[in-house]
C-alpha cells in the first residue's frame, strides 16, 4: 500500500494530503483556495492586509506548482494589475465562488447597466435585483460586505479591465477546478480516493411564472371570467382559455355538459402548484418536488442546477491523514537568494527539486539565418580554395549585363518580359566600341559575330541584375592579367511569376578562373573540389550551352533518393568575351543556384520561405545540421 | 528550350541503330530527355543548334556520334530553272527572301509532324518569334512558276490557311488567329509583303500566313520553300536547315534564282583551326589527326594540314560556328566530358573575402548576440510598404522597375526597417518576444550600399529597449555617434532619436508609431532601428 503511494505524483500527493487534512472537499472550493493563493502570492504585495489563514490545506497549496502554464500566465497578469484592481480582486476573492458566478453574471450585464454601476447611486432596478438575489440565494452575514466591496470595486476599477480580469479568472477558476478533479480521477482509478458529482438544482421562475404568480394562474383567471356556467364558444374568447380550458378540467374546478362549461366550485382552495411558485419566488428551499417538476413540464419554473464534484478518500484510506506524506511544500526553496548564499544559510536550506522529465519552458536563441548559413559555407569554401571574393551592385547596365557578354541584342533573355529594366541610364565605358564591333563582325578574332546592327541606346538602359557575371565581367575588365580566381554570391533578378520553385530574385554564386595555361578540364577540377566539399561525392558533366561560354557544361550531383540533379552551368568565356576586355588566357567559369541547394538541405517545399520566413520554422532549424551525401 | 518529338521507328530507320542506343547517347551530344513514351521521346535541345530541331537532324548527328556515318554529309543541289522576282518596295518592310524546291518527299503522319514543328522551332529560336525569319512550306504543284515576292496594299484579299472564304490582309491580322498573333510584325506599314504565283495566286503572307491553295498534305509531293525575313544569315540557316533536314528525309534538293543568283547552295563553309590552341583550351593532348577524326564524328569534314592545322568543313545547317572555340566544343563532345582529367589548376592564390562581406557578418555577430534573429526579405516590395505605412514621405532616387510583375513588387528597398515590420505581421500567431533583424543591401540613386535594422516586439517593447540595443550594435561596430530628436513620423514623437556621425545622420531609433502597427496590423509596440553602415569606419563604398 505505502509503495503504491509511494509512486503518485507529486500533484496526486499533494491532493492525497488535502484529503486527508479535510476528509471531504470539493473541487470547487480548492480551485477557489488555489487561485486565492496565486494572486496573494505576489512578493511585492508581502503586506498584504489580509493574510491567509496558515492552515495545513493551504499551506500544501502555496507553492502554486500545481498552476498549469496558463493558469501561471493569467496570474502573473492579474499580478501586474494595478493596485485598485487587486484591491478590488482581492475583495472578490473573500466572496465564495457562488458569489463569484453572482459577480460574473453582473459582469454580463449590458455596457449602460455597466455604467450605471459607476455610479453606485444611481443604480437600477436589475442591479438591485441581482443584489437580492445573491442575498437570498448564496449570502448570509457577508451581505453587507459585498455590498460595500463591489462598491468599492465598481468607483476604483477600469470596468473593462475588470471585467477582463474577471473572465481569465473564471476561465482559470474552471481549470484549476478540473485540474483538482482530473488528479481525484487519477488516484480514484488507483482505488485511493474518489469523485462525486454532485448536481444541485436551483429554481427560478420563469417569465411567465412570475406574471402567473402576479395575476393567478390561467385557470383560476379564466374561473374569475364567469359565473355558474358558460358557453364554451364564449369562454374561448377570453385569451388565456387555449391554456386555462385543460387545467380547469384537470384539477376537476368545471365540469362540460352540451358545450357548457359548469362550476364545480366557486372558489378552489389555492393549489400546491400555486403554493410552490410563490415559495420559489421567495426563496424558501423547502418545496413539494413532484409539483416542481410540473412547473418545470408547464414552464414556469426553471432549473439552473450547480455541479460539485466532492472530492473524498475511498473506505480503506478514511483514518489515514498522510500528515507524514513527502512532498514540496511551501518550505522549500525555488531561487536561492544573496543572502541565502553568502549568510550560509543554504547550508540547511531545503532546497525545492525539480521534477527532470519536465519538458522545459523554451528558450529561443538568436542566430544566423539557415540559408545564409549555407551561402556562408560556399563562400568559406571558395576562399579557402583561394578565390578572391567580389560584391557589387544590384543595378547593372545592360552593356555590363549582357552586350559585354555577347548577349545578341535581340537574345530573347533580354526582352522586357526576362528582365527588369529601369528608366534610369549610364553613359558607355571607354573602349565599349571594341564590344560593339565584336557583335557586328567579331572583332580580330576568328569570330564572324552575329551580324546586324547594335545600338547603344540598348546598352546603355538599366536593369537589376540578372546573373553575377556582370559582377566577375566588370572585374576582368579592371583585372586583364593573369592571374585571377574570384567569385560572388549575390542577388539576382528575373522577371519571372513567382510561385514555389521560382521566384523573381534569388542568390547566385559565380566564379572565375583566369590563368595562362588553364584548360576547360580545370574547369571540371574546380567543380569536383567544390561540390565534393560541399558534400556531394558524385559529380558529374555533360555538354550544355551558354551564350557567353563555349565549350559549356553542365554540373550535376548524385544525390541519395532523387538521383542527378542539375546543380549549374559552367564554360569557358568565348574570346568574343574576354578580347574586347584585353585578356589573353582562358577565363574558367561556373555559376550555381544557391536556393536549389538550400531548398534540398532544409526540405523546403516552397523557396519563398526562405525570405518570407516562419519565425517557428527559423526558431527550429538548428544552426549545425548533419550534412549527408550534400543535403 | 526546343522539346522535340522523335518517333522511335522513323528515328531508328534514319540512324540505322536502336532506340535504347539513341536513348543512352543522345544526352552526350548535348540534350535532356524529357520524356520516355511508348512509340516515341521527347528530347530537349539547346537553342544554339537548330539544326537538332527534327528526327532527321538528330540522326544525322547520331550517326556521327556513334560511328555509324562521319564526316560531312553531301547535298547535291541542281538548279530548278524556276525564278522569284523581289519588289524593291520590301526594301524597308521584309526586304531577304530564300526559297528552294524539294522534290519527291514521301509524307506520312510523322513525317509532316515532324517538319511542321520544325518550322515552329526554327521561327522560335532562330526567328525570334518570326521577326528576323518565317517561313512557308507550299505544294509546289498547285502553282505556276515563276513566284513573285511583292509588297501589296492591306485590302487584297485570298483565302488564308484553315479557313474557307476569302479575306483581306487586314482581315487576317484582326480575325485570323496567327494574324492577332504576329500583327505586330507588320502594322504599320502601308504595304505589306505577299508572295503569289504567275497567275497572281497566293502563297504567302508573310510572316503571318499561308493560303489555303498550297496547303501541304500527305500526297504532296513537291515542296516550294519561301523563307521571308530581315536578316540575311538567319533567314539562309533556316533554309538549310530546313533542306537539309528534307534530304535527309530522301527528298532532292533544286535551287531556284532569285536576284540572278541560284540558291540555296547547301555548300559548307570551310575554317582552318589551330590543334594546339585547342588542346590548350580543353586540357587535351591532340594531334591533327585525331582531331580530325572527332571532328568527323561531330559530321564536320576535317582534314589534317601540316604540322599543327585541321582544315575544316562546317556544314551549312551549324548555325552555330561563329568561331574556332565552337569547334574545339565539338572536339570535346565527341571526346567525351567523362573522359576529360578533371583537375583543378595548380596556380597558388590566396582567398581573400569582400571587405562589405567582413563588415555584414560582424553586425550579424553582434544582433544574434543580442538575441535577435535573421530574417532575409526581399528587396523588391512596394511604395505602400515603404512609405504609406511608415507615414514617410518617398525619398528621392527610387528605383521603380518598369515592369513590375505584380503590384506587390514595383521597387527596390531603400530601407530594411518596413520589411522588417512586414515580417512580423506574417508571424503575429507566433510566440512573443520576436526580435528580428536583417543586414543587406537598399539601392538609390542606382547606388547600392548596405543597411542593418532590428526590431523587437512584446507588450513592453520601448524607446528604452530600442536606445539600448542600437547603441550596443554601434558600439561594437566602432561607430562613434551621438543622437538627437528625430523627426521621423516612423516613430512616436518623444520616443525617437537620429543616429548622427559627424553631424550627419546615419540611422534612427526608437518606438514605432501606434498608426503604423495598425497599418502593419500589429498588436504590440515595437522598439526599431536601423542604420547605414557606411557609417562603419573604413566600410568599403561600392
Amino acid at each position: 500500500m505505502a509503495e503504491k503511494i509511494d509512486e503518485l505524483s507529486n500533484k496526486e500527493k499533494k491532493l492525497l494530503k488535502i484529503l486527508g487534512e479535510n476528509k471531504k472537499i470539493d473541487a470547487e472550493t480548492l480551485a477557489g483556495l488555489t487561485t486565492n493563493l496565486a494572486i496573494s502570492h505576489n512578493p511585492t504585495r508581502k503586506a498584504c492586509e489580509n493574510p491567509l489563514p496558515k492552515d495545513k490545506t493551504t499551506a500544501i497549496l502555496s507553492d502554486f506548482s500545481v498552476l498549469n502554464e496558463s493558469n501561471q500566465k493569467i496570474f502573473e497578469n492579474l499580478q501586474k494589475l494595478n493596485a485598485p484592481t487587486l484591491k478590488a480582486i482581492e475583495n472578490l476573492q473573500k466572496l465564495n465562488a457562488p458569489t463569484l458566478k453572482a459577480i460574473e453574471n453582473l459582469q454580463k450585464l449590458n455596457a449602460p447597466t455597466l455604467k450605471a454601476m459607476e455610479n453606485f447611486q444611481k443604480l437600477n432596478a436589475p442591479i438591485l435585483k441581482a443584489m437580492e438575489n445573491i442575498r437570498k440565494n448564496h449570502l448570509k452575514s457577508s451581505i453587507p460586505d459585498i455590498k460595500l466591496d463591489l462598491e468599492n470595486i465598481i468607483s476604483t476599477v477600469d470596468t473593462q479591465e475588470l471585467t477582463k480580469t474577471l473572465n481569465d479568472l473564471s476561465v482559470s477558476q474552471k481549470m484549476i477546478t478540473d485540474f483538482w478533479v482530473q488528479q481525484a480521477h487519477l488516484l480514484e482509478e488507483k482505488k485511493i480516493a474518489k469523485v462525486e458529482r454532485i448536481q444541485t438544482s436551483h429554481y427560478t421562475l420563469t417569465d411567465e411564472g412570475k406574471e402567473y404568480l402576479n395575476n393567478g394562474l390561467p385557470e383560476r383567471q379564466l374561473l374569475n371570467r364567469f359565473d355558474e356556467k358558460i358557453d364554451i364558444k364564449q369562454l374561448k374568447k377570453f385569451d388565456l382559455s387555449n391554456v386555462g380550458i385543460g387545467w380547469l378540467r384537470k384539477k376537476g374546478w368545471v365540469t362540460v355538459k352540451d358545450g357548457i362549461i359548469y362550476k364545480l366550485n366557486e372558489n378552489p382552495p389555492v393549489g400546491t402548484d400555486e403554493t410552490v411558485l410563490k415559495q420559489i419566488n421567495d426563496g424558501d428551499s423547502i418545496f413539494d418536488k413532484d409539483t416542481v417538476i410540473g412547473l418545470i413540464k408547464r414552464g414556469l419554473v426553471k432549473d439552473e442546477p450547480t455541479v460539485k464534484n466532492v472530492l473524498s478518500l475511498q473506505d480503506h484510506y478514511q483514518n489515514e491523514t498522510f500528515e507524514e506524506l513527502d512532498i514540496e511544500s511551501q518550505n522549500k526553496i525555488g531561487t536561492l537568494t544573496r543572502k541565502q548564499i553568502i549568510s550560509g544559510a543554504w547550508k540547511n536550506a531545503n532546497l525545492r527539486r525539480y521534477d527532470v522529465t519536465k519538458l522545459p519552458k523554451k528558450a529561443y536563441a538568436g542566430k544566423i539565418h539557415p540559408y545564409q548559413r549555407i551561402i556562408g559555407e560556399m563562400r568559406e569554401i571558395l576562399l579557402e580554395m583561394g578565390f578572391t571574393e567580389l560584391y557589387g551592385g544590384i543595378v547593372q547596365q545592360s552593356f555590363w549585363n549582357f552586350d559585354a557578354l555577347f548577349q545578341p541584342q535581340d537574345h530573347p533573355a533580354r526582352e522586357m518580359q526576362d528582365t527588369f529594366y529601369l528608366k534610369e541610364t549610364l553613359p558607355l565605358p571607354k573602349g565599349y566600341e571594341k564590344v560593339k564591333a565584336m557583335h557586328i563582325s567579331g572583332g580580330d578574332t576568328s569570330s564572324t559575330g552575329w551580324g546586324g546592327v547594335w545600338k547603344e541606346e540598348k546598352a546603355e538602359q538599366c536593369v537589376l541584375r540578372t546573373h553575377t557575371t556582370s559582377l566577375s565581367i566588370q572585374y576582368l575588365a579592371r583585372n586583364p592579367n593573369p592571374p585571377v580566381k574570384a567569385f560572388a554570391v549575390g542577388r539576382v533578378y528575373r522577371r519571372e511569376t513567382i510561385d514555389t520553385t521560382h521566384l523573381a530574385e534569388f542568390e547566385q554564386l559565380e566564379g572565375i578562373v583566369m590563368d595562362e595555361n588553364v584548360t576547360f578540364g580545370n574547369l571540371l577540377g574546380i567543380l569536383r573540389e567544390f561540390y565534393n566539399r560541399m558534400g556531394f561525392e558524385s559529380v558529374r558533366f555533360k555538354p550544355s550551352f551558354y551564350p557567353y561560354t563555349e565549350p559549356s557544361l553542365d554540373a550535376e550531383v548524385y544525390v541519395d533518393g532523387i538521383g542527378w540533379i542539375e546543380m549549374g552551368g559552367a564554360g569557358v568565356f568565348r574570346e568574343e568575351v574576354t578580347a574586347p576586355l584585353g585578356v589573353k588566357y582562358p577565363v574558367l567559369a561556373w555559376g550555381l543556384g544557391v536556393s536549389r541547394i538550400a531548398m534540398l538541405r532544409l526540405g523546403l517545399k516552397d523557396l519563398r520561405l526562405l525570405h518570407k520566413s516562419d519565425v517557428a520554422f527559423l526558431r527550429e532549424t538548428p544552426s549545425l545540421r548533419e550534412i549527408k551525401g550534400g543535403i | 528550350m526546343a522539346v522535340i518529338t522523335l518517333p522511335y521507328k522513323y528515328l531508328e530507320r534514319l540512324t540505322r541503330t536502336d532506340r535504347k542506343t539513341i536513348i543512352e547517347k543522345v544526352p552526350l551530344i548535348g540534350s535532356d530527355v524529357e520524356r520516355i513514351e511508348e512509340d516515341h521521346v521527347d528530347v530537349e535541345f539547346f537553342p544554339d543548334r537548330p539544326d537538332l530541331f527534327s528526327p532527321e537532324g538528330v540522326a544525322r548527328a547520331m550517326r556521327g556520334y556513334l560511328g555509324i556515318e562521319t564526316g560531312l554529309p553531301s547535298y547535291p543541289v541542281k538548279p530548278s530553272g524556276i525564278k522569284f522576282t523581289v519588289d524593291p518596295a520590301l526594301a524597308e518592310i521584309r526586304p531577304i527572301l530564300g526559297a528552294a524546291v524539294i522534290r519527291g518527299v514521301s509524307f506520312d503522319d510523322e513525317s509532316i509532324q515532324a517538319i511542321m514543328s520544325l518550322q515552329e522551332s526554327l521561327h522560335w529560336a532562330v526567328g525570334r518569334g518570326r521577326s528576323k525569319v518565317a517561313i512557308g512550306i507550299h505544294d509546289m504543284d498547285t502553282v505556276k512558276p515563276p513566284f513573285h515576292y511583292i509588297a501589296s496594299r492591306p485590302s487584297r484579299g485570298f483565302i488564308p490557311l484553315d479557313f474557307k472564304e476569302k479575306m483581306t490582309m487586314d482581315e487576317i491580322l484582326e480575325k485570323h488567329p496567327k494574324g492577332r498573333d504576329y500583327a505586330k510584325l507588320v502594322k504599320g506599314f502601308p504595304l505589306y509583303p505577299l508572295i503569289v504565283d504567275d497567275d497572281d495566286h497566293v502563297l504567302s503572307f508573310p510572316p503571318i500566313i499561308n493560303g489555303e491553295r498550297t496547303r501541304v498534305t500527305i500526297d504532296t509531293k513537291n515542296i516550294l520553300l519561301d523563307t521571308t525575313g530581315t536578316d540575311k544569315r538567319a533567314v539562309s540557316v533556316a533554309v538549310n536547315i530546313i533542306c537539309t533536314a528534307m534530304a535527309e528525309a530522301g527528298a532532292t534538293i533544286e535551287s531556284v534564282e532569285i536576284g540572278g543568283v541560284q540558291t540555296p547552295t547547301l555548300a559548307p563553309a570551310e575554317r582552318i583551326v589551330s590543334v594546339s590552341e585547342c588542346s590548350r583550351i580543353l586540357g587535351v593532348e591532340l594531334t591533327p589527326a585525331s582531331m580530325a577524326g572527332y571532328l568527323r564524328q561531330m559530321r564536320f569534314g576535317a582534314e589534317p594540314v601540316g604540322a599543327d592545322n585541321v582544315k575544316v568543313q562546317v556544314p551549312c545547317y551549324r548555325a552555330d560556328i561563329m568561331h574556332d572555340w565552337d569547334l574545339f566544343e565539338d572536339v570535346a563532345i565527341a571526346y567525351g566530358y567523362d573522359k576529360l582529367e578533371s583537375l583543378p589548376p595548380k596556380t597558388f592564390t590566396v582567398g581573400k573575402p569582400h571587405p562589405v562581406q567582413v563588415n555584414m557578418a560582424l553586425a550579424r555577430g553582434v544582433f544574434t548576440g543580442l538575441g535577435y534573429l535573421e530574417v532575409m526579405p526581399f528587396t523588391l516590395t512596394n511604395e505602400d510598404v515603404l512609405y504609406r505605412r511608415m507615414q514617410r514621405e518617398e525619398t528621392t532616387g527610387v528605383l521603380h522597375v518598369m515592369h513590375p510583375i505584380s503590384i506587390e513588387n514595383t521597387v527596390v528597398r531603400t530601407e530594411l526597417l518596413p520589411l522588417l515590420l512586414e515580417f512580423l505581421t506574417l508571424n503575429r500567431h507566433r510566440e512573443l518576444p520576436q526580435r528580428l533583424f536583417t543586414v543587406g543591401d537598399v539601392v538609390l540613386d542606382c547606388k547600392t550600399h548596405q543597411q542593418a535594422a532590428g526590431v523587437s516586439t512584446h507588450p513592453d517593447a520601448d524607446f528604452s529597449e530600442a536606445y539600448a540595443a542600437a547603441d550596443a550594435v554601434l558600439h561594437e561596430l566602432s561607430i562613434d555617434y551621438t543622437v538627437k530628436e528625430s523627426s521621423d513620423l516612423a516613430f512616436i514623437d518623444g520616443r525617437r532619436a537620429d543616429i548622427m556621425v559627424n553631424g550627419k545622420k546615419v540611422g534612427v531609433f526608437g518606438e514605432i508609431h501606434p498608426a503604423v502597427l495598425v497599418a502593419f496590423e500589429l498588436e504590440h509596440s515595437v522598439a526599431a532601428f536601423e542604420f547605414d553602415l557606411r557609417a562603419v569606419p573604413g566600410f568599403p563604398v561600392l
